[in-house]
Formats: structure tokens, sequence, C-alpha cells
């Protein structure tokens, strides 16, 4: 029997059963495209955030005290000027910027909001913040400017919504009763994907306005990206050392980064793709039911067509077709929901979480939403087929 | 055309076994119109169902066109009931989801044939049988009558040798079930082979030979034999 016929014949048994198959239909659709959606979004966050990290790929951050990445940053004591010196020292170093990390308190008529301050060397910003510190908007910090602040789009949306106020570049924000010019907003924040409350200004405005001069972060330069966890593990012998501790220091490499943000998506796609996979086997059981009930309620059928010379094959591919062209039409819903989802959600992470994030739509993904889902629809519907297939003609004919 | 010798068919469960058909020869010849007749449970579906390729006879052997169908595969029965046999049933048997052309068209699609040629040949067959202003229609809105007539297209769109019919007039009033005689004694002038189940005795006056069945056995089986020879 002709393909096309068997087409004809499959969709015309699924008009019949408008609400049965639309509700299986559904069922698959909803599954891919939450596999599609997940996964265009798990790659475009993956892609962005990646790039973002490229820019300070041959820096290497250092902490005085022991990062739990993500989670926990345990001090020991801050960084001293020969401490910066020495790293210096070490053989791959080609030069080493020192940080403050300090909280405070910004202010606006008379309301309060924590943010955290990070004072270096504005002449250092370019060099090591990289790509982070793209401009949206504005300028960098002047050297010798002590009173300029540059903030990142999202440290300004949070500012703006506690304070519930407009601020801008030009305008004056508070910080610790001092007032600072907004200068310049950059585009990301600064570890490319965290949302962090980070103002950027000179190291002299903040040892000014929180009395401090503990330096909490070193971002250091290295010539031979090949030898990084090796530099890395010295930078940190070295520190634990002059500290009188062991196994503290807490030096992390660009790659160790990237890395650790690959596996962060790795795990968040690993979980949800696995959720969605159940949903498709439900979808598929669904399948199973609907074949069954539409195999034990055309069994005449079956019992005429096998009477009038269909063989067991042609029975078969009937109902596989069938079961195909439900899974089919499930997976085309569901590839353009999933696309349709990813650019709703990708509006909303690059508004909110990692700004100006590309949506990367391969069309491998799409392709094997649709490979996926004509796959549940003919392995689903194999057995209901193959009971059709094998019913004798005269049972078949006699059931009512 | 047909020549089937010693058919056994048991049908068992576990203890009690019912032989339906008993040791039973029968030839039919290119060209008759034979109907069988006999009380219910007699065997006379049994044989037509064995004869129509249905079903395989416990034991005996089946000649259709020369061809031993007892040794066949499933398969190849299948197409033999495609190819050389045309069915026609007492409840017409369409399919309800398809119309009247659609019927008519799907044993040559199963055949494989082309679907114009297919599409051409069923309108030619349903305007045969007077229901060309129909055949867009589906089962449910077709009288008893001109689905019997749909099903007769159907049993003929892959020009079949023998044409099988299992009380073709048995849920027909006798008007309209005279005009489905028509038509089957008109296909048998035309040198098609017809073999009928029937209780009607109009069916029987028609038909060249009538045997009677019961309890597995022709009654009238030396009659039968008389007249072959």
């Amino acid at each position: 029997m002709k393909r096309l016929n068997n087409i004809i014949f499959a969709y015309r048994n699924l008009r019949e059963h408008k609400m049965r198959s639309l509700l299986t239909i559904l069922s698959i659709a909803v599954s891919i495209a939450t596999i599609v959606s997940l996964i265009i979004i798990g790659q475009s966050m993956e892609q962005a955030a990646g790039e973002r990290l490229h820019g300070t790929v041959d820096v290497i951050r250092v902490f005085p005290g022991h990062v739990i990445p993500g989670r926990d940053f345990v001090a020991y004591g801050s960084f001293t000027e020969a401490d910066i010196n020495v790293v210096k020292g070490i053989d791959g170093v080609t030069d080493v910027s020192s940080w403050m990390i300090e909280i405070a308190e910004a202010g606006y008529e008379r309301q309060l909001a924590p943010v955290e301050l990070m004072g270096g060397d504005p002449a250092d910003i370019r060099g090591f913040l990289g790509g982070v510190v793209e401009l949206e908007e504005g300028r960098l910090i002047r050297e010798g400017a002590n009173r300029e602040v540059m903030l990142s789009t999202s440290t300004l949306e949070h500012i703006n919504s506690w304070f519930d106020a407009e601020m801008k570049v030009g305008d004056i924000l508070m910080i610790n009763d001092v007032d600072f010019t907004i200068v310049g907003i950059m585009a990301y924040d600064f570890a490319g994907i965290e949302v962090s409350h980070r103002v950027l200004l000179s190291k002299e405005a903040v040892k000014e306005i929180t009395q401090s001069d503990d330096v909490m972060l070193m971002l250091v330069r290295i010539d031979d990206l090949g030898r990084a966890d090796e530099i890395k593990e010295q930078i940190e012998e070295t520190l634990d050392e002059r500290h009188g501790v062991s196994g503290l220091t807490t030096a992390i490499t660009a790659e160790a980064v990237l890395e650790q943000v690959g596996m962060v998506f790795l795990i968040i796609q690993a979980v949800v793709v696995s959720i969605a996979f159940i949903a498709l086997i439900v979808g598929g059981i669904g399948i199973v039911n609907i074949m069954l009930m539409s195999v034990i309620e055309r069994t005449r059928d079956i019992g005429i067509m096998k009477a009038i010379g269909a063989t067991s094959k042609d029975v078969l591919s009937l109902f596989l077709v069938e079961a195909a062209t439900i899974s089919l039409i499930g997976g085309i819903l569901g590839v353009s929901a999933g696309v349709a989802v990813s650019v709703a959600v990708g509006t909303f992470i690059s508004r909110f979480i990692i700004a100006d994030m590309p949506l990367i739509i391969a069309p491998e993904v799409l392709i094997g939403g649709l490979i996926i889902a004509l796959m549940t629809g003919v392995i689903s519907g194999l057995y209901p087929a193959r009971r059709a297939a094998k019913m004798r003609p005269i049972e078949a004919l006699r059931h009512e | 055309m047909i020549r089937a010798k010693n058919l056994i068919k048991v049908y068992g469960m576990e203890d009690i076994e019912i032989r339906a058909l008993n040791d039973i020869d029968f030839n039919v010849d290119q060209g008759e119109f034979v109907a069988i007749q006999g009380p219910s449970g007699g065997g006379k579906s049994t044989l037509l169902n064995v004869l129509g390729c249905l079903e395989k006879p416990t034991s005996g052997t089946i000649f259709i066109d020369s061809i031993d169908i007892t040794q066949m595969s499933d398969k190849e029965l299948a197409k033999i009931r495609r190819d050389k046999i045309g069915f026609i049933f007492q409840s017409y048997n369409l399919i309800p989801t398809l119309n009247a052309l659609e019927n008519v068209m799907l044993p040559m699609m199963f055949a494989g044939k082309d679907t114009n040629r297919v599409s051409e040949r069923a309108t030619m067959l349903l305007e045969m049988v007077g229901m060309q202003e129909r055949m867009k229609h589906k089962s449910s809105e077709l009288s008893g009558g001109e689905q019997q007539r749909v099903a007769i297209a159907r049993a003929l769109s892959n020009d079949p040798l023998i044409i099988v019919g299992d009380e073709p007039t048995g849920n027909l009033d006798s008007k309209t079930g005279s005009a489905v005689m028509d038509i089957l004694t008109k296909l048998n002038k035309e040198g098609r082979t017809v073999v009928v189940v029937t209780h009607d005795p109009a069916v029987a006056g028609i038909a060249h030979r009538v045997m009677q069945i019961k309890d597995g056995k022709f009654i009238n089986n030396q009659l039968a034999q008389e007249e072959q020879a």
C-alpha cells in the first residue's frame, strides 16, 4: 500500500477522535518544547557566559582565603604590598592588579541600601577586567578622580528599584555619606553572569570612605596560558606560606571558571532535560494508550481490511503511520513552541541576568526535536500496531 | 476453478470438539453460480471462509485457480484474497470512516496500484452498480441496499476470479435484495464464478446448483456428484 494513502487514512482517523488525538499531540508537544527550549537557552547562556569570561582568560584571580565557588568565602586576612610584590616576582607572572572589596551603604533621599565596592587602580580597569567592563553608557573612571563610580546595568536597576529613583549617568550617588558621580554604566556584571550589587571605583576612594586598606583580590596576568595551573599552584603555595596557613589561599584560573560555568549549565540541563524526557515517556505511553484504544475500536475494520486483502504488514504500517503522524504533529508544534519560549526566556535573561545574550538556535536542536518526537511515536506505536497486525481476520470480523 | 477435497475443520476448546466441516469434497467450475443452503451451525459459513481463504482447514486440500492454498503462508493468503477473491458480507462490512469511493479504492490500494487509476476504476465500478451519485457518502449515510452495492463494487475492484457471498441479501428487504441479486446474476453471466451462502429461496432459484449442508456434510452430495459427472 502506498505510503501517501496510509497517511491520508491515518489523518482521517485522527479527525474522528479530535479531542483524544489533540491531548496526546499536546503532551508530546509540551515535552518537546521543554527539551528544545532548555537546550537553546542552556547553549545560549553557556556561550554568552563563556564569551564574557574569555575577555580575561589570561588573568588568575587570587583571594586571601578559602573560596567555595558561588557559595562562600572565608578570609584569613588580606593581602599586603609585600604579598603583591612577591607574586609579581613569580616566574610567568607579567603583572598584578590589586583590588579592595568592601561593603558600604549607598544612600538616596534618606534611604539606604547595601552595595559592594570594588576599588582598584582606574588604569587597570580596561586591562584586567577586559570584556566585562564593556560600556553601555558614559566612560571609565579617570585616574586620580576619586569621586567617580561605575555601575553595572543590573546594579543600577537594583539601586533604582530600591530607591524608587531614576538615576543615570551624570547623577550623584551617595556612598557612606560621600557624594559620587556616576560616570559609566557597564554592560555586564563583573563575573559575567553573577548578579551582584557591585560598584566600581578607585582604590583611594574606597580607602577614604571605609577607613580600610585591605586588599582582598589580586588579578594576576600570566604570559603562558599553558602554565596557568602551575602558576596558580605556585601563587597559592607562596601566599599560604607567607600567611602561615595551609591550603587556604584560592587562585582561580579563567579556564577553571569557564569549566565550572560549563559544568553548572551541564548539570542544570541534565536535570531539566531528564525531567522533560520523563514527560516524553508519559507522552509515549499516551500514544500507546490511544493507539491500543484505536486498535480495539477498529478491530472490525482491521478484520474487514484483512478479509479484502490487506497483509499484516499493510495493517502494521497503517497504525505506525498514525502513531508517527500524532507524534510528528506534536513534534512540529513542540519545536515551534520551544523556539517561542526560548525567545521569551532569552529576552528575560538578556534583561535581568546576562545582558544582550544572543540566542543560539542550532538547526541540529530543531531537527533533533522532530526526530525524538517521531521516534517516540514509532516506538510507542509499535506494540499496538503489532497487535492489530496479528489479528486473525475471522475473529476480528466477529467483533462488534 | 475450486477443487476442494477431504476438507475437515475442527474447532476445539479443550475437551469439546466441534467438526464444522466433516470430510467435504467440493468442486466449482469456472463461470458457475453455486448456492449453499443449510441450517445455522451446519457449516455453511465455515465452508465459505475456508473457500475465501479467510481461514485454513484443519486438513484436506483446496486448489483455487490450480494453486493449493492450504500450503500458503498468511501473507500469501492475504494476496489471494486481495487478487483472486471478492468477498461480499451479510452486514456489508464497509469501513465507516471512509466514503463509498474510498472503500472501493481500498483493495486496489493494498495491491499498491497507482492512485489515479485506482480512483478511475473505483468510479467506474460504482457507476456500474448504480452508485455514481453517492460516491462521497460514508456508509452511515447509505441505506442497506446501497451499502451492499458499494460492497459489490469493492469486491470487484481487483477483478477477482471468484465472488464469494455470505448471505449477501440477508439484511435486505426483498426489493433491494433482488436488485443486489440482479447485479450478481449479471456478473455471473459475464463469466465470473459466484459462490453464495443464502437462506433466500429466490437466490437459490437463480443458481445453477444448490448445495445443502448440514452437520458439516452435504446432504445432496450424491446429486451434486451426479450433476458434475
